[in-house]
Protein backbone atom coordinates (compact mmCIF):
# COMPACT_ATOMS: atom_id res chain seq x y z
CA UNK A 1 0.00 0.00 0.00
CA UNK A 2 2.61 2.27 0.52
CA UNK A 3 5.19 1.20 -1.77
CA UNK A 4 2.30 2.63 -4.51
CA UNK A 5 1.82 5.61 -2.94
CA UNK A 6 5.69 6.29 -2.80
CA UNK A 7 6.44 5.46 -6.76
CA UNK A 8 3.19 7.15 -7.43
CA UNK A 9 3.47 10.48 -5.92
CA UNK A 10 6.44 12.20 -7.36
CA UNK A 11 4.82 11.48 -11.03
CA UNK A 12 1.93 12.55 -10.02
CA UNK A 13 3.63 15.97 -8.95
CA UNK A 14 5.45 16.14 -12.50
CA UNK A 15 2.60 16.12 -14.17
CA UNK A 16 1.03 18.44 -12.51
CA UNK A 17 4.05 20.96 -11.98
CA UNK A 18 4.62 20.30 -16.38
CA UNK A 19 1.05 21.74 -16.44
CA UNK A 20 1.72 25.24 -14.52
CA UNK A 21 5.06 25.27 -15.97
CA UNK A 22 4.23 28.60 -17.31
CA UNK A 23 3.65 29.72 -13.95
CA UNK A 24 6.42 28.92 -12.74
CA UNK A 25 9.15 30.35 -15.03
CA UNK A 26 7.48 33.50 -14.72
CA UNK A 27 8.23 33.96 -10.75
CA UNK A 28 11.01 31.21 -10.75
CA UNK A 29 13.51 33.83 -10.21
CA UNK A 30 11.90 36.48 -8.27
CA UNK A 31 10.79 33.28 -5.60
CA UNK A 32 13.87 32.26 -6.08
CA UNK A 33 15.41 35.75 -4.46
CA UNK A 34 12.96 35.48 -1.51
CA UNK A 35 13.48 32.19 -0.39
CA UNK A 36 17.71 32.73 -0.22
CA UNK A 37 16.66 36.07 2.04
CA UNK A 38 14.17 34.24 4.14
CA UNK A 39 16.72 31.43 4.64
CA UNK A 40 19.85 33.83 5.61
CA UNK A 41 17.30 35.25 7.87
CA UNK A 42 15.96 31.92 9.40
CA UNK A 43 19.69 30.53 10.00
CA UNK A 44 20.50 34.12 11.54
CA UNK A 45 17.76 33.33 13.97
CA UNK A 46 18.46 30.31 14.37
CA UNK A 47 22.41 30.96 15.60
CA UNK A 48 21.01 33.32 17.85
CA UNK A 49 18.48 30.73 19.61
CA UNK A 50 21.65 28.60 19.76
CA UNK A 51 23.68 30.62 21.16
CA UNK A 52 20.85 31.32 23.82
CA UNK A 53 20.59 28.04 24.37
CA UNK A 54 23.57 26.91 24.93
CA UNK A 55 24.25 29.33 27.72
CA UNK A 56 20.72 28.16 29.21
CA UNK A 57 22.22 24.58 29.31
CA UNK A 58 25.32 25.45 29.89
CA UNK A 59 23.70 26.91 33.36
CA UNK A 60 21.31 24.18 33.88
CA UNK A 61 23.97 21.54 33.30
CA UNK A 62 25.70 22.57 36.64
CA UNK A 63 22.30 22.37 38.95
CA UNK A 64 20.86 19.45 36.58
CA UNK A 65 23.58 16.88 36.90
CA UNK A 66 22.94 17.17 40.82
CA UNK A 67 19.48 16.67 41.16
CA UNK A 68 16.96 14.83 39.07
CA UNK A 69 12.85 15.29 39.48
CA UNK A 70 11.11 12.95 37.70
CA UNK A 71 7.74 11.47 38.49
CA UNK A 72 4.62 9.04 37.45
CA UNK A 73 1.01 9.25 38.06
CA UNK A 74 -2.36 7.30 37.35
CA UNK A 75 -5.52 8.51 37.17
CA UNK A 76 -8.19 5.86 36.90
CA UNK A 77 -11.83 5.30 37.25
CA UNK A 78 -12.69 2.28 38.82
CA UNK A 79 -15.93 -0.10 39.50
CA UNK A 80 -16.75 -3.47 40.67
CA UNK A 81 -20.31 -5.56 40.31
CA UNK A 82 -19.70 -6.24 44.46
CA UNK A 83 -18.08 -3.98 47.17
CA UNK A 84 -14.87 -5.45 47.99
CA UNK A 85 -11.55 -4.98 49.85
CA UNK A 86 -8.16 -6.13 48.84
CA UNK A 87 -5.28 -5.26 51.15
CA UNK A 88 -6.66 -1.88 52.41
CA UNK A 89 -7.68 -0.87 48.97
CA UNK A 90 -11.80 -0.83 48.82
CA UNK A 91 -13.15 -1.30 45.01
CA UNK A 92 -16.70 0.27 45.46
CA UNK A 93 -19.68 -0.95 43.38
CA UNK A 94 -19.91 1.75 41.58
CA UNK A 95 -17.25 4.01 39.03
CA UNK A 96 -14.90 5.62 41.97
CA UNK A 97 -11.67 7.43 41.31
CA UNK A 98 -9.91 6.60 44.30
CA UNK A 99 -8.89 2.55 44.05
CA UNK A 100 -6.31 3.19 41.31
CA UNK A 101 -5.59 7.10 41.46
CA UNK A 102 -2.03 7.83 42.35
CA UNK A 103 0.72 10.14 42.04
CA UNK A 104 4.84 9.35 42.68
CA UNK A 105 7.67 11.90 42.91
CA UNK A 106 11.28 10.90 43.10
CA UNK A 107 14.15 13.34 43.55
CA UNK A 108 17.58 11.75 42.82
CA UNK A 109 20.50 13.95 44.41
CA UNK A 110 24.21 13.03 43.58
CA UNK A 111 26.20 13.89 46.26
CA UNK A 112 29.54 12.90 45.12
CA UNK A 113 30.88 10.64 41.92
CA UNK A 114 30.19 7.40 44.32
CA UNK A 115 27.45 8.61 46.25
CA UNK A 116 23.67 9.61 45.41
CA UNK A 117 20.46 9.82 48.01
CA UNK A 118 16.88 9.31 46.38
CA UNK A 119 13.68 9.58 47.91
CA UNK A 120 10.59 8.77 46.02
CA UNK A 121 7.18 9.36 47.24
CA UNK A 122 3.75 8.50 46.89
CA UNK A 123 0.58 9.50 47.39
CA UNK A 124 -2.52 7.27 46.81
CA UNK A 125 -6.03 7.30 46.07
CA UNK A 126 -7.13 3.61 47.57
CA UNK A 127 -4.67 5.17 50.94
CA UNK A 128 -6.48 8.54 51.41
CA UNK A 129 -3.90 10.17 49.32
CA UNK A 130 -1.43 10.20 52.28
CA UNK A 131 2.12 10.84 51.40
CA UNK A 132 4.49 7.87 51.64
CA UNK A 133 7.69 7.19 51.56
CA UNK A 134 7.86 4.04 49.57
CA UNK A 135 11.94 4.69 48.68
CA UNK A 136 14.20 6.49 50.63
CA UNK A 137 18.00 5.48 50.04
CA UNK A 138 21.42 6.11 50.07
CA UNK A 139 23.45 4.73 47.21
CA UNK A 140 26.69 4.05 47.04
CA UNK A 141 28.07 2.61 43.35
CA UNK A 142 31.99 2.79 42.46
CA UNK A 143 31.06 0.79 39.19
CA UNK A 144 28.26 0.21 36.37
CA UNK A 145 27.98 -3.58 37.71
CA UNK A 146 27.39 -3.19 41.93
CA UNK A 147 25.98 -0.75 44.00
CA UNK A 148 24.94 -1.08 47.71
CA UNK A 149 21.99 1.08 49.29
CA UNK A 150 21.02 1.40 52.34
CA UNK A 151 18.25 3.02 53.64
CA UNK A 152 14.03 2.50 52.72
CA UNK A 153 13.99 0.01 49.54
CA UNK A 154 10.87 -1.95 48.07
CA UNK A 155 10.40 -5.83 49.12
CA UNK A 156 11.16 -7.47 45.32
CA UNK A 157 8.96 -10.14 45.82
CA UNK A 158 7.82 -10.65 41.98
CA UNK A 159 8.36 -9.78 38.42
CA UNK A 160 7.01 -6.42 38.51
CA UNK A 161 6.97 -5.85 42.75
CA UNK A 162 9.50 -2.95 42.48
CA UNK A 163 7.83 -0.91 39.84
CA UNK A 164 3.82 -2.03 40.99
CA UNK A 165 2.97 1.98 41.62
CA UNK A 166 4.13 3.08 37.90
CA UNK A 167 1.55 1.77 35.46
CA UNK A 168 3.29 3.23 32.40
CA UNK A 169 5.89 -0.02 33.46
CA UNK A 170 3.40 -2.91 32.66
CA UNK A 171 0.81 -3.59 30.70
CA UNK A 172 -2.22 -4.04 33.14
CA UNK A 173 -4.28 -1.56 34.43
CA UNK A 174 -3.41 -2.55 37.86
CA UNK A 175 -1.56 -5.38 38.98
CA UNK A 176 -3.11 -8.10 38.56
CA UNK A 177 -5.56 -9.18 42.04
CA UNK A 178 -4.58 -12.36 43.73
CA UNK A 179 -0.97 -12.46 42.57
CA UNK A 180 1.08 -9.32 43.19
CA UNK A 181 -0.62 -7.88 46.48
CA UNK A 182 1.37 -8.11 49.55
CA UNK A 183 0.74 -7.31 53.51
CA UNK A 184 3.87 -5.51 53.18
CA UNK A 185 5.73 -3.58 50.22
CA UNK A 186 9.06 -2.17 52.15
CA UNK A 187 12.01 -2.88 53.59
CA UNK A 188 14.36 -0.76 56.10
CA UNK A 189 17.69 -2.28 55.42
CA UNK A 190 20.37 -2.71 52.80
CA UNK A 191 20.92 -4.29 49.32
CA UNK A 192 23.52 -5.17 47.48
CA UNK A 193 23.62 -5.08 43.55
CA UNK A 194 26.07 -7.50 41.20
CA UNK A 195 25.60 -7.93 37.59
CA UNK A 196 28.09 -9.74 35.30
CA UNK A 197 27.73 -11.03 31.71
CA UNK A 198 28.68 -14.33 30.26
CA UNK A 199 28.64 -15.26 25.92
CA UNK A 200 25.86 -12.35 25.62
CA UNK A 201 23.87 -13.73 28.97
CA UNK A 202 23.45 -11.09 31.78
CA UNK A 203 23.54 -12.08 34.75
CA UNK A 204 21.85 -10.20 37.73
CA UNK A 205 22.15 -10.65 41.57
CA UNK A 206 20.20 -8.68 44.08
CA UNK A 207 20.82 -10.07 48.50
CA UNK A 208 18.27 -7.64 51.00
CA UNK A 209 18.84 -7.78 54.43
CA UNK A 210 16.19 -5.55 56.68
CA UNK A 211 12.86 -5.24 58.84
CA UNK A 212 9.72 -3.96 58.38
CA UNK A 213 6.89 -2.04 59.81
CA UNK A 214 3.09 -1.74 58.91
CA UNK A 215 -0.56 -1.84 59.34
CA UNK A 216 -2.95 -3.62 58.47
CA UNK A 217 -7.00 -3.37 58.54
CA UNK A 218 -9.59 -7.05 59.09
CA UNK A 219 -12.46 -5.97 59.44
CA UNK A 220 -13.03 -3.41 62.11
CA UNK A 221 -9.43 -4.11 63.42
CA UNK A 222 -6.50 -2.54 62.81
CA UNK A 223 -2.74 -4.85 63.10
CA UNK A 224 0.56 -3.80 63.76
CA UNK A 225 2.65 -5.70 61.00
CA UNK A 226 6.55 -6.03 62.54
CA UNK A 227 8.48 -8.48 59.86
CA UNK A 228 12.09 -9.16 61.51
CA UNK A 229 15.09 -11.17 59.78
CA UNK A 230 14.10 -10.66 56.71
CA UNK A 231 16.36 -11.52 54.23
CA UNK A 232 16.08 -12.75 50.11
CA UNK A 233 18.41 -13.21 47.02
CA UNK A 234 16.92 -12.38 43.26
CA UNK A 235 18.67 -13.78 40.18
CA UNK A 236 17.95 -12.68 37.05
CA UNK A 237 19.07 -14.36 33.85
CA UNK A 238 18.94 -11.50 31.03
CA UNK A 239 19.63 -11.76 26.75
CA UNK A 240 17.93 -9.52 24.25
CA UNK A 241 14.27 -10.01 24.64
CA UNK A 242 14.17 -13.23 27.36
CA UNK A 243 14.50 -12.63 31.20
CA UNK A 244 14.12 -15.17 33.93
CA UNK A 245 14.05 -14.70 37.20
CA UNK A 246 14.14 -17.16 40.36
CA UNK A 247 13.37 -15.19 44.18
CA UNK A 248 13.55 -16.08 47.62
CA UNK A 249 13.44 -14.70 50.76
CA UNK A 250 12.47 -15.46 54.84
CA UNK A 251 11.16 -13.26 57.51
CA UNK A 252 9.21 -13.41 60.91
CA UNK A 253 6.00 -12.33 60.93
CA UNK A 254 4.28 -10.72 63.71
CA UNK A 255 0.86 -8.93 64.12
CA UNK A 256 -0.19 -7.49 67.21
CA UNK A 257 -3.12 -5.86 68.08
CA UNK A 258 -3.34 -4.50 71.86
CA UNK A 259 -7.10 -3.30 71.79
CA UNK A 260 -7.99 -7.51 71.91
CA UNK A 261 -4.62 -8.77 72.99
CA UNK A 262 -3.86 -10.46 70.08
CA UNK A 263 -0.20 -11.47 69.58
CA UNK A 264 1.17 -13.67 66.84
CA UNK A 265 4.27 -14.70 65.35
CA UNK A 266 5.29 -16.78 62.08
CA UNK A 267 8.02 -17.46 60.01
CA UNK A 268 7.32 -17.04 56.35
CA UNK A 269 9.47 -18.42 53.65
CA UNK A 270 9.09 -17.45 49.79
CA UNK A 271 9.95 -18.88 46.69
CA UNK A 272 9.52 -17.04 43.06
CA UNK A 273 10.30 -17.92 39.84
CA UNK A 274 9.49 -16.29 36.23
CA UNK A 275 10.25 -16.09 33.00
CA UNK A 276 9.26 -13.53 30.53
CA UNK A 277 9.73 -12.56 26.75
CA UNK A 278 9.23 -9.58 25.58
CA UNK A 279 9.96 -8.55 21.63
CA UNK A 280 8.92 -5.80 19.25
CA UNK A 281 5.27 -7.35 19.33
CA UNK A 282 5.10 -10.26 21.49
CA UNK A 283 4.88 -10.34 25.09
CA UNK A 284 4.61 -13.60 27.23
CA UNK A 285 5.46 -13.70 31.18
CA UNK A 286 4.62 -16.52 33.70
CA UNK A 287 5.16 -16.36 37.03
CA UNK A 288 5.01 -18.84 40.15
CA UNK A 289 5.23 -17.96 43.78
CA UNK A 290 4.74 -19.97 46.70
CA UNK A 291 4.64 -19.10 50.55
CA UNK A 292 5.40 -21.11 53.27
CA UNK A 293 3.82 -20.21 56.66
CA UNK A 294 5.91 -22.75 59.41
CA UNK A 295 3.50 -22.45 61.91
CA UNK A 296 0.37 -21.62 60.05
CA UNK A 297 -1.13 -19.22 62.77
CA UNK A 298 -1.79 -16.01 61.22
CA UNK A 299 -0.67 -16.93 57.82
CA UNK A 300 -1.15 -19.56 55.47
CA UNK A 301 1.13 -21.56 53.16
CA UNK A 302 -0.05 -20.41 49.51
CA UNK A 303 0.74 -21.29 46.09
CA UNK A 304 -0.02 -18.36 43.10
CA UNK A 305 0.59 -18.82 39.23
CA UNK A 306 -0.14 -16.04 36.59
CA UNK A 307 0.15 -15.90 33.51
CA UNK A 308 0.28 -12.43 30.36
CA UNK A 309 0.02 -12.15 27.37
CA UNK A 310 -0.32 -9.07 24.99
CA UNK A 311 0.36 -8.33 21.72
CA UNK A 312 1.53 -5.22 20.00
CA UNK A 313 -0.57 -3.27 16.75
CA UNK A 314 1.35 -0.50 16.70
CA UNK A 315 0.25 2.04 19.88
CA UNK A 316 -2.20 -0.95 20.47
CA UNK A 317 -1.60 -3.76 22.73
CA UNK A 318 -4.16 -6.18 23.63
CA UNK A 319 -3.54 -8.63 26.29
CA UNK A 320 -5.28 -11.17 28.45
CA UNK A 321 -4.23 -12.38 32.10
CA UNK A 322 -4.76 -15.64 34.24
CA UNK A 323 -4.21 -16.04 37.50
CA UNK A 324 -4.78 -19.00 40.36
CA UNK A 325 -3.61 -19.06 43.80
CA UNK A 326 -4.70 -21.76 46.15
CA UNK A 327 -4.25 -22.61 49.82
CA UNK A 328 -1.85 -25.06 50.59
CA UNK A 329 -2.92 -25.85 54.18
CA UNK A 330 -5.29 -28.53 55.05
CA UNK A 331 -6.67 -26.80 57.77
CA UNK A 332 -6.59 -23.35 57.35
CA UNK A 333 -6.69 -21.23 60.51
CA UNK A 334 -6.53 -16.92 60.90
CA UNK A 335 -6.49 -14.85 58.86
CA UNK A 336 -9.59 -17.23 56.74
CA UNK A 337 -7.46 -18.50 54.06
CA UNK A 338 -7.89 -17.27 50.32
CA UNK A 339 -8.49 -19.27 47.19
CA UNK A 340 -9.51 -17.86 44.05
CA UNK A 341 -9.01 -17.88 39.75
CA UNK A 342 -9.13 -14.59 37.76
CA UNK A 343 -9.49 -13.65 34.35
CA UNK A 344 -8.35 -10.43 32.75
CA UNK A 345 -9.07 -8.93 29.56
CA UNK A 346 -7.38 -5.54 28.53
CA UNK A 347 -5.80 -3.25 25.84
CA UNK A 348 -3.50 -0.60 26.34
CA UNK A 349 -2.93 2.15 23.72
CA UNK A 350 0.22 4.55 23.65
CA UNK A 351 -1.09 7.66 23.48
CA UNK A 352 2.56 9.46 23.03
CA UNK A 353 5.63 7.59 24.11
CA UNK A 354 4.75 8.57 28.29
CA UNK A 355 0.87 8.39 28.48
CA UNK A 356 -1.00 5.19 28.10
CA UNK A 357 -4.73 4.59 28.21
CA UNK A 358 -5.82 1.24 29.47
CA UNK A 359 -9.46 0.10 29.69
CA UNK A 360 -9.69 -3.57 31.22
CA UNK A 361 -12.07 -6.18 33.15
CA UNK A 362 -11.09 -8.32 35.48
CA UNK A 363 -12.95 -11.28 36.53
CA UNK A 364 -12.10 -13.11 40.18
CA UNK A 365 -14.04 -16.32 40.52
CA UNK A 366 -13.76 -20.05 42.35
CA UNK A 367 -13.30 -19.13 45.36
CA UNK A 368 -13.92 -22.43 46.76
CA UNK A 369 -15.78 -20.84 49.86
CA UNK A 370 -13.30 -18.86 51.07
CA UNK A 371 -12.85 -15.30 51.20
CA UNK A 372 -10.81 -15.11 48.26
CA UNK A 373 -8.37 -12.64 46.92
CA UNK A 374 -10.39 -10.03 49.23
CA UNK A 375 -10.11 -9.07 53.03
CA UNK A 376 -12.49 -11.14 55.48
CA UNK A 377 -15.73 -10.01 56.03
CA UNK A 378 -15.05 -7.64 52.93
CA UNK A 379 -15.16 -10.46 50.38
CA UNK A 380 -17.78 -11.36 47.36
CA UNK A 381 -19.67 -14.65 47.95
CA UNK A 382 -19.02 -16.24 44.33
CA UNK A 383 -17.78 -14.12 41.78
CA UNK A 384 -16.34 -10.28 40.73
CA UNK A 385 -16.26 -8.23 38.06
CA UNK A 386 -13.81 -5.23 38.39
CA UNK A 387 -13.84 -2.71 34.92
CA UNK A 388 -11.33 0.05 34.99
CA UNK A 389 -10.00 2.86 32.70
CA UNK A 390 -6.88 4.24 33.89
CA UNK A 391 -4.57 6.98 32.20
CA UNK A 392 -0.75 6.05 33.18
CA UNK A 393 1.99 8.46 32.95
CA UNK A 394 5.67 9.16 32.91
CA UNK A 395 6.96 12.55 33.50
CA UNK B 1 17.12 25.45 -16.99
CA UNK B 2 15.49 26.99 -14.41
CA UNK B 3 12.50 24.63 -14.63
CA UNK B 4 14.25 21.52 -14.37
CA UNK B 5 16.22 22.58 -11.47
CA UNK B 6 12.96 23.40 -9.75
CA UNK B 7 11.74 19.91 -11.01
CA UNK B 8 14.59 17.81 -9.72
CA UNK B 9 14.43 19.79 -6.45
CA UNK B 10 10.91 18.62 -5.57
CA UNK B 11 11.97 15.31 -6.48
CA UNK B 12 14.62 15.46 -4.39
CA UNK B 13 12.82 16.62 -1.42
CA UNK B 14 10.44 14.00 -2.58
CA UNK B 15 12.25 10.31 -2.47
CA UNK B 16 14.84 12.32 0.54
CA UNK B 17 11.62 12.21 3.27
CA UNK B 18 10.27 8.68 1.84
CA UNK B 19 14.11 6.66 2.10
CA UNK B 20 15.13 6.67 5.11
CA UNK B 21 19.04 7.87 6.21
CA UNK B 22 21.52 5.78 7.30
CA UNK B 23 22.57 6.38 11.23
CA UNK B 24 26.09 6.27 12.43
CA UNK B 25 27.22 4.79 16.01
CA UNK B 26 30.40 7.05 16.85
CA UNK B 27 32.84 7.40 19.25
CA UNK B 28 36.00 9.54 19.87
CA UNK B 29 38.74 9.06 16.60
CA UNK B 30 41.06 7.99 19.85
CA UNK B 31 39.21 4.72 20.76
CA UNK B 32 41.42 2.06 19.56
CA UNK B 33 38.32 -0.33 18.16
CA UNK B 34 37.61 -0.08 14.78
CA UNK B 35 33.86 -1.38 14.93
CA UNK B 36 31.12 -3.26 17.17
CA UNK B 37 27.83 -5.18 16.50
CA UNK B 38 23.93 -4.83 16.94
CA UNK B 39 23.98 -6.31 20.30
CA UNK B 40 26.85 -4.41 21.56
CA UNK B 41 25.30 -1.46 20.66
CA UNK B 42 22.05 -2.67 22.02
CA UNK B 43 23.34 -3.54 25.27
CA UNK B 44 25.38 0.05 26.11
CA UNK B 45 22.58 2.25 25.06
CA UNK B 46 20.07 0.44 27.39
CA UNK B 47 22.56 0.78 30.02
CA UNK B 48 23.21 -2.73 30.54
CA UNK B 49 26.81 -2.98 29.70
CA UNK B 50 29.17 -0.41 29.23
CA UNK B 51 32.00 -2.53 27.78
CA UNK B 52 32.82 -1.45 24.07
CA UNK B 53 34.96 -4.87 23.67
CA UNK B 54 38.21 -5.13 24.58
CA UNK B 55 37.89 -3.39 28.22
CA UNK B 56 36.84 0.11 27.14
CA UNK B 57 34.21 1.82 28.74
CA UNK B 58 31.69 3.87 27.38
CA UNK B 59 28.79 5.81 28.48
CA UNK B 60 25.57 6.24 25.93
CA UNK B 61 24.72 9.98 24.60
CA UNK B 62 21.10 10.30 23.75
CA UNK B 63 18.81 11.94 21.82
CA UNK B 64 15.86 13.85 22.97
CA UNK B 65 12.46 12.49 22.36
CA UNK B 66 10.48 12.74 19.00
CA UNK B 67 13.95 12.81 17.11
CA UNK B 68 13.88 10.81 13.77
CA UNK B 69 17.47 10.05 14.22
CA UNK B 70 16.39 8.46 17.36
CA UNK B 71 13.38 7.05 16.34
CA UNK B 72 15.13 5.07 13.74
CA UNK B 73 18.28 4.42 15.63
CA UNK B 74 16.10 2.21 18.42
CA UNK B 75 14.09 0.62 15.68
CA UNK B 76 16.77 -1.13 14.57
CA UNK B 77 19.42 -1.46 17.08
CA UNK B 78 17.15 -2.03 20.60
CA UNK B 79 14.25 -3.32 19.12
CA UNK B 80 12.26 -0.65 21.03
CA UNK B 81 9.58 1.60 20.18
CA UNK B 82 9.33 4.93 21.85
CA UNK B 83 6.85 4.20 24.11
CA UNK B 84 8.62 0.72 25.11
CA UNK B 85 12.35 2.75 25.83
CA UNK B 86 10.12 4.98 28.10
CA UNK B 87 8.47 1.95 30.06
CA UNK B 88 11.91 0.75 30.19
CA UNK B 89 13.64 3.50 31.42
CA UNK B 90 10.89 4.39 33.88
CA UNK B 91 11.35 0.56 34.95
CA UNK B 92 14.82 1.17 35.89
CA UNK B 93 14.57 4.53 37.16
CA UNK B 94 11.94 4.22 39.42
CA UNK B 95 13.62 1.43 41.46
CA UNK B 96 16.98 3.02 41.70
CA UNK B 97 18.44 0.54 39.43
CA UNK B 98 19.74 2.76 36.30
CA UNK B 99 19.44 6.27 34.64
CA UNK B 100 17.98 7.34 31.50
CA UNK B 101 21.42 8.48 29.80
CA UNK B 102 21.80 12.04 28.99
CA UNK B 103 20.51 13.78 25.92
CA UNK B 104 21.57 15.94 23.18
CA UNK B 105 19.11 18.51 21.19
CA UNK B 106 21.07 17.68 17.69
CA UNK B 107 24.13 15.50 15.81
CA UNK B 108 26.06 18.74 16.30
CA UNK B 109 25.58 18.59 19.87
CA UNK B 110 26.53 14.84 19.49
CA UNK B 111 29.61 15.25 17.29
CA UNK B 112 30.54 18.07 19.59
CA UNK B 113 30.55 16.09 23.05
CA UNK B 114 32.03 13.07 20.97
CA UNK B 115 34.92 14.79 19.83
CA UNK B 116 35.80 16.39 23.01
CA UNK B 117 35.64 12.90 25.69
CA UNK B 118 36.60 9.47 24.33
CA UNK B 119 34.84 8.38 27.50
CA UNK B 120 31.12 8.26 25.02
CA UNK B 121 29.53 6.80 22.59
CA UNK B 122 26.30 8.17 20.45
CA UNK B 123 24.76 7.95 17.52
CA UNK B 124 23.82 10.43 14.31
CA UNK B 125 22.34 10.91 10.78
CA UNK B 126 25.33 9.33 8.62
CA UNK B 127 25.07 12.34 6.39
CA UNK B 128 26.55 14.93 9.70
CA UNK B 129 29.88 12.16 10.01
CA UNK B 130 33.25 14.07 9.44
CA UNK B 131 36.56 13.93 10.36
CA UNK B 132 35.94 14.92 14.15
CA UNK B 133 34.12 11.39 14.71
CA UNK B 134 35.10 7.84 14.04
CA UNK B 135 32.17 5.72 12.96
CA UNK B 136 32.07 2.34 14.72
CA UNK B 137 28.63 0.86 12.99
CA UNK B 138 26.43 1.90 9.66
CA UNK B 139 22.92 0.83 10.38
CA UNK B 140 20.90 1.12 6.85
Amino acid sequence: MMKTQIKISPLFILVILACFSNVYAANTSELEERIIALEKKAKKTEQKNKRKFDSIKRKMAKSEDRLRISGFMSAGLTKSTDKVESFGVTFPDEFAFDPDSMVGLQFDYRISDDFSATVQTIAKGGDYWDIDAEWAYIKYQKANNWYVRGGRLRLPFYLYSESLDVGHTYPWARPPIGLYQTAVSTLEGLDLFYSFDTMGWKHDIQTYVGTSKDQIAVATLTFDITINDLYGIVYSLSNGPWLARLATNRFTFKLNNSDIDFNGEDIIKTNNAALKYEDENLLISAEYGHSYARNNLIANSSESVGLTTGYRFGQWMPYAVHVSNNSLDEKPTSPTPSSGRGNTLGIRYDINSSVALKVQTEHLYDFEGTQGPFSPNAGAEEAVDIYTIVIDAVF
Amino acid sequence: MKRVHIFSAVLIVLFSSISSAEIAIICNPSVSITGIDVNTASNIFLGKSDDLGGGIKVKPIEHEEGNDVKIQFHKAVTKKSAAQLKSYWSRLLFTGKGKPPKEVFDDDEAKELIANDPSLISYIDKASADDSVKVLLTIP
